[in-house]
């Protein structure tokens, strides 16, 4: 898709306010802060991390590779195994904090209350096991009388993701289906026992070009349909542009940036936004990459973590890292620059 | 449907492999080295003498004639009798095999339930003090030889304290053994209903399983962590969280992944131990299958190592058939086109 009209139209959607009302919000999230404990020294892979996400919403997670989108995903939904640990913060849904949460307690809000998209469906769906008893094992981890009506659910559930022959789809396995076909499954799942939130880990980064529009369609159909909430990780800005309502934009384990999608697409504050969006392709403009690596997030740098690719470092970012300023519309960074990072689109 | 045709080319193949078991059994043993009518008539015997008694045995004749004498025997289902008792292989064969069988079934069930669940504990507590007194127990079984655990079973449960019965054999001394019907003891014992015997097959039977119980359980152990642990790992079991199903049922989802190397890996030391519980069949005087062949080996009982060989080629050959039609029974994504 084009990255660039997609940001265009963006511009004319009505501005979302973001203003705090708490009876909207579904999940907030605050200083959240998870590290891994590995051979090579701590990771700090996610540090202070605060987002959060309204009703009825859809807010995009960019960022390079590395930058712990996944990490603050698995952190929310309690996934971080050892040696990872998550050490700070707080992300209260419908109230309730998942971070202090028991296992079983998460565990009963996990597929329910909070769908899972994972990334590479074939990696995702047990390829040992029919599709029909991975459908049934899940009904039965939150509601065990519900075995007898597995079959009609599960049909149902995937007749809403477009599959034709559900029935065919249930009695075989993951391995008989196209990687599309394979996504919806994982997607049936995922909206399964209706969720009010879902979590989406990159959910076509493994598909076709093609397939990857109709799968993205089916998934904001899907939320939208049912007042749902989503929180959807991409590293594609053109994704964000035509999807989501706000963007989150993180760079080493930091939110960097957050706003409106169309105020930190058009008018993008912080330097590595600006880079990001410099260096989606578009037609008559040379494509402008982001040069140098994201820092060690083992030996974690002073002062701001992008100084030392940002082109307009200067004495501070060294030494003190930039609070978070807030301009009018809600739109946050973190950079030491005060003057307007327009870019120019 | 798929397995069906794919078990029925796995057979296809037996015969082939039969014959390979079979040439590889007369060249092996008729490669050894060392003269079996020297052996057989001492360091005494006259030259003359050697020379009749090579003539009994067929050893004067040439290679290929031997070969063909062999196989025209195995067709009509004559295995040849030993040069030393005279009696039949066959028979020595089917009299053995099914004292091993029983001990190497018994054992390795119990290492399979050790040492898997040794391997589950260390896999899914990986790095915690669970794992870590998994690792050790596993290495402390995996350093004792066979051998010296055997004795070590031997002086601490019936010579201390006096649990086990001495180690005379499959029964004890004045024990009437029931008759023979599978030839398997405890099976035996059983079919007759003489309890009193069964009770002291299943005493004496205990430590010698116990020994290599113990033993190969390290290894199922080894293998179960090194599947289990990626398993654990995997997309896949993430994703079976994340839908919120229960640490068991993620569990049992990870080990379904994992049971393809652990069942190859037992099935491997199931073949492996058909003629390798020699030491601790001697040990125990269990009057093995390996324990024969030994003695046969030792006197260069030609047709009693050539039967030997035949019989634990052709096991070797049956588990793995079973072990490839059993995978592709567990595992859909296996194709053989």
């Amino acid at each position: 898709m084009s990255a660039l009209s997609a940001i265009r139209r963006s511009r004319n959607r009505p501005a979302r306010p973001d203003t705090d009302t708490s009876g909207h919000r579904l999940l907030e999230v605050s200083g959240l802060t998870t590290r891994f404990d590995t051979p090579d020294g701590l990771v700090q892979a996610v540090n202070g991390v605060d987002l959060h996400v309204d009703r009825a919403e859809i807010v995009g997670v960019v960022g390079e590779s590395g930058c712990g989108k996944s990490v603050t995903i698995r952190s929310i939904l309690g996934l971080v195994r050892p040696p990872g640990r998550v050490v700070g913060g707080t992300a209260h849904f419908n109230g309730v904090d998942l971070l202090t949460l028991r296992g079983a307690e998460l565990r009963r809000l996990r597929g329910k209350d909070i769908g899972f998209i994972a990334q590479n469906p074939f990696s995702a769906l047990n390829p040992v096991m029919r599709i029909h008893r991975q459908f049934r094992n899940i009904m039965a981890a939150h509601d065990p009388a519900s075995a007898g009506e597995v079959r009609d659910r599960a049909r149902a559930a995937l007749a809403d993701v477009g599959i034709a022959g559900p029935g065919r789809v249930l009695d075989g396995y993951a391995h008989q289906l196209s990687g599309g076909m394979a996504q919806r499954v994982v997607i049936a799942m995922a909206m399964l026992l209706n969720p009010a939130f879902v979590i989406a880990d990159e959910p076509t980064t493994g598909l076709d070009l093609t397939v990857q529009r109709q799968i993205l369609d089916l998934i904001r159909g899907l939320v939208r349909e049912h007042g749902r909430s989503m929180l959807l990780v991409t590293h594609d800005l053109g994704v964000v542009a035509q999807y989501c309502d706000r963007v989150v934009v993180m760079y080493a384990g930091k939110v960097i940036e957050h706003g409106s999608v169309r105020d930190v697409l058009t008018a993008p504050r912080h330097p590595y936004t600006q880079a990001l969006i410099r260096a989606i392709p578009r037609p008559g403009r040379p494509l402008v990459h982001l040069t140098g690596r994201p820092p060690d997030l083992v030996d974690y740098p002073d002062g701001c973590p992008f100084r030392a690719r940002c082109p307009h470092a200067f004495e501070p970012c060294g030494h003190t890292v930039p609070e978070p300023v807030t301009v009018a519309s809600g739109q946050t960074y973190r950079c030491h620059l005060r003057e307007d990072g327009e870019v120019g689109l | 449907m798929r397995v069906f045709g794919y078990a029925r080319r796995r057979m296809f193949f037996l015969p082939l492999g039969l014959l390979s078991v079979i040439v590889l059994a007369f060249l092996l043993v008729n490669a050894l080295p060392g003269n079996p009518a020297g052996v057989i008539a001492g360091p005494a015997a006259s030259p003359a003498e050697l020379a009749g008694i090579e003539r009994r045995l067929g050893l004067d004749k040439p290679l290929w004639e031997r070969f063909t004498d062999y196989v025209g025997a195995l067709v009509r289902g004559d295995f040849g009798s030993s040069y030393y008792t005279d009696r039949p292989i066959l028979s020595e064969i089917l009299r053995f095999a099914p004292a091993t069988l029983e001990l190497v079934v018994l054992s390795l069930t119990i290492a399979a339930v050790l040492g898997v669940g040794l391997g589950v504990l260390g896999a899914y507590y990986k790095g915690r003090s669970a794992d870590r007194t998994s690792r050790l127990v596993v290495t402390t079984f995996q350093s004792i030889p066979d051998f010296f655990l055997a004795l070590l079973l031997i002086y601490l449960c019936f010579y201390l304290a006096g649990w086990a019965p001495a180690p005379v054999g499959r029964l004890g001394l004045m024990d009437e053994p029931p008759p023979t019907v599978t030839g398997a003891l405890l099976i035996d014992a059983l079919i007759s209903g003489d309890m009193r015997t069964f009770r002291s097959a299943v005493a004496h039977s205990l430590l010698p399983v116990l020994t290599l119980g113990i033993y190969y359980s390290a290894y199922f152990a080894r293998s179960t962590y090194a599947s289990l642990v990626p398993a654990l790992e995997s997309k896949q079991v993430e994703f079976a969280r994340a839908c919120g199903l229960s640490e068991r049922t993620v569990l049992a989802y990870a080990f379904r992944q994992a049971r393809t190397p652990i069942l190859t890996y037992g099935g491997i030391l199931l073949a492996a131990l058909l003629g390798g519980a020699a030491i601790i069949e001697t040990i125990f005087s269990w009057g093995g299958f390996g324990e024969w062949a030994i003695d046969s080996i030792l006197q260069l009982d030609i047709p009693a190592v050539q039967g030997f060989i035949l019989a634990a080629g052709v096991g070797t050959l049956l588990v793995f058939t079973a072990l490839d039609i059993l995978v592709a029974v567990l595992d859909p994504r296996v194709r053989y086109d």
